[in-house]
């Protein structure tokens, strides 16, 4: 048998039981439109998503409630997606400054392309349907009520 | 010859390609591995330690590829250990071998890095697993791209300094150009920047010949203790005088400046003051820096304090960067034109610069010229954790 006959394609399929540990509190309050992060009781710095420990000076951080409004600093469309993404068409993620947090947070904007840029202002969208990964209900869409 | 700093005694790598004629991974590190050994003119049982560097099992289909390859190279028995950073990893097996050499652990150590990325999986596959490269709980599962995250620290860079997407097109033309003459080289081309602006869109604003080339392909060197180094005249040596790393915020969000690479900023600092750098712009002769994308080579050289912030589109497109250029950057053609096989690329790299110092590299990206000191920088994820090394070349 010469190597041009050997089977060329091999396929596997994995499944993973996944846990989320600590991010929990912040997927599940994703699913309810709500989004969650952390305050330091030493230096006061704010993070979303919620920290454990704060990157300053180490320590525990505590979880408080968000606003679910930003205003995007950087985006970009994509018009290759990945396959882990949900949704058809071309993405469009943002850095999306949130609303009392000292950071910047990742996140998928339900536009079309062109429609925001930076300095637009957005708003967390509540998730209707069912998700592989509950990061996945993580996205923003133009905030039509303003700040 | 400084008295302990580690020596490459020789080197070899296989073309960078997106490999169809059946062959994988195992046949690579062998080819490059016996050239290695030949060139360092050694043989295989002087090495007493080896370091395996491949990014993801996912690509390869081999969990726990390091015993293998020693067994498939001829070496059971020598003691192994596989590194992982991402696109660092080769830069990452560089500085464990460093540590092997100088801290008596090994007198000579094989650095072996490798990668099945292009000819495995698929596009969509590939670009999945990298996204789980990044953090894949908060980003890669969200569906973002490497491309798209680089595009968003770009974007930072552009709104501080006014780079133009015109200004990086210059990296593109300049990588490709030089792969023209690497014969290892995935993407050899001869494109102008009209060219590169004219190419697909990717991730804005970064196009498709903004982006470097995923490829298959190995490389190893010999690493050694200088008083394990055997004796020869005929050409002059690398010894590497310093190795420096750091890490960044996983996630760009949580970076004050998402644009800035400040812990390749860090890691270059580290090796500068082992190497007893104290103006790398000026003492610095020639570097391969990770050009992942084009805007990430300048905001490379920049972090490397080969350029001030801001101040590297300017210096690129009048050509300092260039093959006759004051500071040549990328001569191999980088990720961009020589491709980038994650495991292997940092280890390619200081390849590239180990021949440029020694006056043996490909003649046409040789032309002639004789480099004292070069830098190789790579990194995993958008510079999250970097390498830096300082090479030097050393008289027979």
């Amino acid at each position: 048998m010469t190597v041009k006959e050997l089977p060329p394609d091999l396929s596997l399929l994995l499944t993973w039981r996944h846990g989320y540990g600590a991010l929990t509190p912040f997927f599940e309050a994703l699913r309810e439109g709500r989004l969650i992060g952390a305050r330091c009781p030493v230096c006061g710095l704010v993070t979303t998503p919620p920290r454990t420990r704060c990157g300053s000076d180490g320590a525990p951080m505590q979880q408080i409630d968000l606003p679910p409004t930003g205003i995007v600093t950087q985006l970009t469309t994509g018009a290759a997606s990945s396959l882990l993404g949900q949704g058809p068409g071309t993405p469009t993620f943002a850095l999306v400054q949130i609303t009392g947090s000292d950071t910047r947070l990742l996140a998928r904007l339900d536009v079309k392309p062109g429609q925001a840029a930076a300095g637009s202002r957005v708003r967390l969208m509540r998730c209707m349907g069912p998700v592989m990964h509950p990061v996945q209900a993580l996205v923003f869409r133009l905030d039509d009520q303003g700040a | 010859m400084q008295a302990s700093n580690p020596v490459i005694l020789g080197c070899g790598q296989v073309p960078f390609r997106r490999n169809k004629d059946g062959t994988g991974f195992r046949d690579w590190v062998r080819v490059a591995c016996a050239a290695a050994l030949e060139d360092a003119q050694i043989d295989r049982h002087e090495i007493d330690a080896v370091v395996v560097a491949s990014e993801t099992d996912f690509f390869s289909m081999q969990v726990s590829p390091a015993p293998l390859l020693v067994d498939e190279i001829g070496l059971v028995g020598v003691p192994v250990v596989r590194v992982e950073a991402g696109g660092g990893s080769g830069g990452a097996a560089l500085r464990m071998a460093v540590m092997h050499v100088l801290s008596g652990f090994a007198r000579r150590v094989l650095v072996i890095g490798f990668e099945q990325a292009a000819s495995h999986l698929t596009g969509d596959d590939t670009r999945s697993v990298y996204g789980l490269s990044f953090d894949a709980d908060l980003e890669g599962w969200a569906g973002v791209t490497a491309t798209m995250l680089y595009a968003l620290s770009l974007q930072d860079h552009m709104a501080r300094h006014g780079t133009t997407m015109r200004q990086l097109a210059h990296v593109s033309v300049k990588n490709h150009g030089n792969a023209c003459l690497n014969p290892l080289a995935h993407a050899p081309m001869a494109i102008s920047v009209e060219d590169v602006l004219a190419s697909a869109m990717i991730s804005t604003p970064y196009r498709r010949l903004d982006c470097s080339v995923i490829s298959d392909g190995a490389a190893a060197l010999v690493l050694a203790h200088p008083d394990a180094a055997p004796t020869r005249k005929d050409r002059p040596r690398t010894q590497i005088t310093g190795s420096g790393s750091s890490t960044d915020a996983m996630r760009l969000g949580e970076r004050a400046t998402p644009g800035l690479f400040v812990a390749k900023r860090r890691a270059a600092q580290a090796a500068y003051v082992m190497a007893g750098i104290t103006d790398p712009a000026r003492q610095i002769d020639v570097a391969e820096v990770y050009d992942s994308y084009t805007g990430a080579e300048l905001q490379g050289i920049e972090a490397l304090g080969l350029a001030p912030d801001g101040g590297a589109a300017a210096r690129l497109v009048d050509g300092c960067y260039g093959l006759g250029g004051a500071l040549p950057i990328n001569l191999s053609g980088g990720l961009i034109g020589q491709g980038g096989a994650p495991g292997a690329t940092g280890i390619a790299q200081a390849i590239t610069v180990s021949r440029l110092l020694e006056g043996r590299y490909h003649g046409g990206l040789q032309a002639g010229r004789v480099f004292q000191k070069g830098v190789v920088d790579c990194h995993g994820g958008v510079a999250t954790v970097n390498f830096t090394h300082v090479l030097e070349r050393c008289e027979p």
